[in-house]
């Protein structure tokens, strides 16, 4: 009797604890952008865009980020039309800069650019950006969780916080149980209308951070689709102190 | 075949790095081949030209603090490449002239010329670019104010600028500021053109404060035997580029202080957005203080075969005072970008309506085709011209 009371008492205080532990949304997103937001990293990345026509069209480029996403650069190696064209990302890009190497000319771009496809992709500035934007734009809030491609995935809404103007109305984020990586983000233009869906696969771990070595975002509304596969990368590099400014947009 | 002598000078300066050239690295050609067919009606009279352009680029980091890049641009000119000034200006000044002054003409010849070849050498403190380079300045999209390099095309402002012999210096402070000063040499120390600009980022807005001098040709084309007279210009100069509820703004103006002449101001402000439906907004005011002094705005919309000459040598950047100008792009598929310029002169009331559109067949090709419809009285800015058009092949490589 003293034993089933002690078992019983245990069963109690485990279901407690793991109530406890069922993370809400809040702390999901927190988990995910903790996964998804290394402090810096420098990559080599090629991006292939499939078009409408059937067609394709590669580009390859170097991505720089520090101070946990905040800050990032990009610069084009190749095609050869968008040879050493950059974009500088500040402040979560809340600022971005691009410099035309045609011109040598660096503008400024405001924030509204982030919606914007980059180099006719399927990834807008906003989705390369990265950084805390999330946390800042939305709302989150934990929906039932779902089975994707035979795992159990946490699900994370995301809808707009009051008074901001983000791009998407709403993305659903299905995370990893094991990790909170996300292994599938969906993307809504409105509401209920479906925009973009991001495929994170071939999900490895490098220098303890798991990295999706190919992503996939397919556009729902003319059925492009848009590669990006990381050919190299390294976290925990050393930039030097100045080096997220426009002095390294010139190649 | 015209060779141009900064040929001379380039390859002099090729020559001076040869050394440095042959090291290691690799040095990197690419460039692209340019083919651009142009059609106007002028006077009833029907005018196609066709020009190719081959560019030439060549590119090598010698270190890591040494760069070197130059280009060189080959030009061949087909089609109607002999006019008449006359045939340009519009009849009605030509028409007040005396007879024996309607003799400017000039003609596209074939070219090659070296339009970039500089070296830049880097420290921890500063760049320094030295040799012929792009120089452009300022925050403005279809006019520069404080740009004393160049003149944009009004209706392909974001054509590439032809590069100038210069030295540079670029000093960042921190990582929000930066600090531009640009020397041009002249023929004698006083005619040197030369820059200054400090940047600093305050928030969302980057200010700039900017300070120069150049030289402004007047000529005075009616009457071709008076020589034409540079006169001083110093620039006091600045801009900002940020945003302000979710709109991207700019602004960019200058206060001209002028030997000969009265001081001016130009001056611009600007908006963009970027709808969640992809298609973008631009529009851009203009002012110009130095507009064409011959203009006859209290007796009809018409300006003087002098005005419309020093518009069209670049002595002058407009012939009125006050502009607009609004650039409306969508992506309408995901290989063509269309768009619409539309320019307003707000003086004499005419307007030019600029469709446009972007195809990207393959890669590393692109196809532009770019329309003008003007609008307006006879005489006016852009009511004196018949529609004309382009269409531009370009393959990178």
């Amino acid at each position: 009797m003293r034993i089933f009371a002690i078992c019983v008492g245990c069963l109690i205080a485990l279901t407690a604890i793991s109530a406890a532990e069922e993370p809400t949304g809040k702390e999901l997103l927190d988990r995910m952008d903790k996964v998804l937001t290394p402090e810096s990293s420098q990559s080599t990345v090629v991006q292939t865009i499939e078009t409408s026509s059937g067609g394709t069209r590669d580009f390859t480029y170097i991505s720089f980020v520090g101070d946990s996403g905040a800050s990032s650069l990009i610069r084009y190696q190749s095609p050869r039309r968008v040879k050493d064209e950059a974009f500088l990302m500040l402040n979560n890009a809340d600022d971005i800069w691009a410099y035309f190497a045609r011109t040598r000319r660096v503008r400024k771009l405001a924030s509204h650019a982030r919606k914007k496809k980059l180099m006719g992709s399927d990834f807008t500035y906003e989705d390369m950006g990265g950084g805390n934007r999330y946390r800042e734009e939305y709302a989150p809030a934990r929906l039932p969780d779902k089975q994707y491609e035979g795992e159990t995935c946490y699900i994370l809404e995301l809808t707009p916080l009051p008074g901001e103007d983000p791009a998407y109305q709403r993305i659903v984020c299905y995370l990893r149980q094991s990790d909170y990586y996300p292994c599938r983000i969906d993307y809504y233009e409105d509401k209920d209308e479906l925009l973009k869906i991001l495929y994170m696969k071939e999900i490895e771990v490098i220098d303890r951070f798991p990295t999706a070595m190919k992503m996939v975002m397919h556009n729902q509304e003319d059925g492009s689709e848009t590669i990006i596969a990381i050919k190299e990368i390294t976290y925990r590099v050393t930039f030097d102190k100045n080096f997220f400014s426009e002095r390294s947009l010139k190649p | 075949m015209n060779i141009s002598s900064g040929v001379i000078g380039s390859c002099l300066m090729i020559t001076l790095i040869l050394p440095a050239l042959l090291s290691a690295e690799p040095l990197e050609f690419f460039g692209y081949f340019e083919s651009e067919f142009d059609y106007q009606r002028l006077r009833d009279k029907e005018y196609t030209m066709q020009y190719n352009k081959l560019r030439l680029d060549l590119q090598k980091r010698l270190s890591d603090k040494v760069f070197f890049g130059a280009n060189i641009d080959y030009i061949n000119y087909n089609g109607a490449t002999e006019y008449s000034m006359l045939d340009i200006v519009p009849q009605v000044p030509i028409d007040t002239m005396p007879p024996q002054l309607r003799w400017y003409d000039f003609s596209f010849e074939d070219t090659i010329f070296v339009d970039n070849a500089f070296l830049q050498l880097s420290t921890d403190l500063v760049d320094l670019t030295i040799g012929r380079q792009q120089l452009s300045f300022g925050s403005g999209y279809a006019w520069n104010p404080t740009d004393i390099f160049n003149l944009k095309e009004l209706f392909d402002p974001t054509y590439e600028q032809p590069g100038h012999n210069a030295i540079r210096i670029d000093a960042p402070v921190g990582t929000k500021g930066n600090f531009t000063a640009v020397w041009s040499v002249g023929d004698r120390w006083n005619y040197s053109k030369y820059f200054t600009r400090a940047k600093w980022r305050f928030g969302h807005f980057d200010l700039a404060a900017s300070y120069g001098q150049t030289f402004s040709p007047r000529t005075i084309f009616i009457y071709p035997d008076i020589p034409s007279y540079e006169d001083r210009r110093l620039i006091y100069g600045g801009e900002f580029s940020g945003e302000i509820f979710g709109l991207g703004i700019w602004g960019e103006g200058a206060w001209n202080n002028m030997t000969s002449i009265d001081d001016y101001f130009e001056g611009l402000a600007g908006f963009d957005y970027t709808f969640s439906f992809q298609t973008s907004l631009l529009v851009e005011f203009y002012h110009n203080g130095y507009y064409a002094s011959d203009m006859k705005m209290a007796t009809g919309p018409e300006y003087s075969f002098n005005d419309w000459m020093r518009l069209i040598g670049g002595e002058i950047k407009s012939l009125a005072k006050n502009y607009l100008f609004t650039y409306v792009e969508h992506p309408v598929h995901d290989l063509i970008n269309t768009g619409m310029f539309a320019i307003v002169n707000f003086d004499d009331r005419s307007f030019a309506l600029n469709p446009q559109a972007v195809w990207y067949p393959y890669q590393d090709v692109e196809v532009t085709a770019i329309g003008n419809i003007g609008l307006g009285e006879c005489g006016t800015e852009f009511g004196s011209f018949d529609p004309s058009g382009l269409i531009r092949v370009r393959v990178s490589f």
